[in-house]
């Protein structure tokens, strides 16, 4: 399996799992995120890969570059800026949840 | 010495990325527990990705001098666990600052149009509106 196979199924995973929650959330802010992480993995993949802290294998990746960044490291970037929102959101959900039916149950009282 | 280099610049990033969230209380400064889990998740789901592409050989460890030469598995460097913490938390930290931008904009936006409207209102409810009782969102003036 190359690189661009692995790293689209896990996008597309974690899109799909993600999507009930996604969908949610206001959409520039994700956006933005992905387009900042974007741009940092161009710059810093380029010097990570010309210190020489990790090798691909020539026949496993496209060859398609971004300054010195492959094509499909910028799944990477993607995924954090989309997976993070998401696992936020899920995580903050529980306490809120009683919050908000507590203050449901005051506004019944207070209309009735 | 040069081989604390790659795992130095990453704590050094870190430490940046700490100042800005304790500054605007975006992450652990805002939320701890919530904070640890959503990093830690995805810490460990980026290692399980990277070690497909290890087991599958897309990708192996570089000749770097600049790295510990620490290794959790074979191919896999100690470094790689503090990068993939401050990918995760570079991205929940732009994209907390950017979605509360966003929603204090809207909120702004919001107060703004409310602003606008409940300056032009008190006058003529005032004159048309008949007993005092006439809404709960009526604030000021009503009851006198």
């Amino acid at each position: 399996m190359t690189n661009i196979v692995l790293n689209a199924a896990v996008l597309v995973v974690l899109l799909a799992v993600s999507w009930p929650t996604l969908r949610r959330l206001r959409g520039w802010p994700v956006v933005w995120t992905v387009v900042h992480l974007c741009v940092l993995t161009a710059v810093f993949d380029t010097l990570m890969i010309a210190a020489d802290l990790y090798v691909y294998a020539p026949d496993k990746i496209l060859g398609v570059y971004i300054l010195g960044a492959p094509l499909e490291d910028f799944a990477y970037a993607i995924a954090a800026a989309v997976g993070m929102p998401v696992l936020w959101t899920v995580l903050g959900r529980r306490r809120p949840r009683v919050a908000a039916s507590s203050a449901a149950r005051t506004d019944v009282e207070g209309a009735g | 010495m040069t081989g604390l280099a790659y795992l130095g610049a990453l704590l050094v990033s870190l430490g940046g990325l700490a100042l800005l969230d304790r500054r605007s209380r975006l992450a652990f400064w805002h939320d701890p527990r919530r904070a640890a889990w959503t990093v830690g998740i995805g810490v460990v789901a980026f290692l399980l990705w990277d070690v497909a592409g290890l087991l599958l050989g897309i990708f192996a460890r570089g000749e770097s001098p600049h790295m510990t030469g620490i290794l959790l598995a074979p191919e896999l460097p100690i470094e790689e666990v503090f990068f993939l913490t401050l990918l995760c938390y570079v991205a929940l930290l732009a994209w907390r600052w950017f979605d509360r931008t966003a929603s204090l904009r809207a909120a702004g936006a919001r107060a703004l149009h409310d602003a606008e409207r409940g300056s032009g209102t008190p006058g003529t409810s005032g004159a048309a509106g008949g007993p005092g009782s006439s809404g709960p969102s009526g604030s000021d003036g009503g009851a006198a």
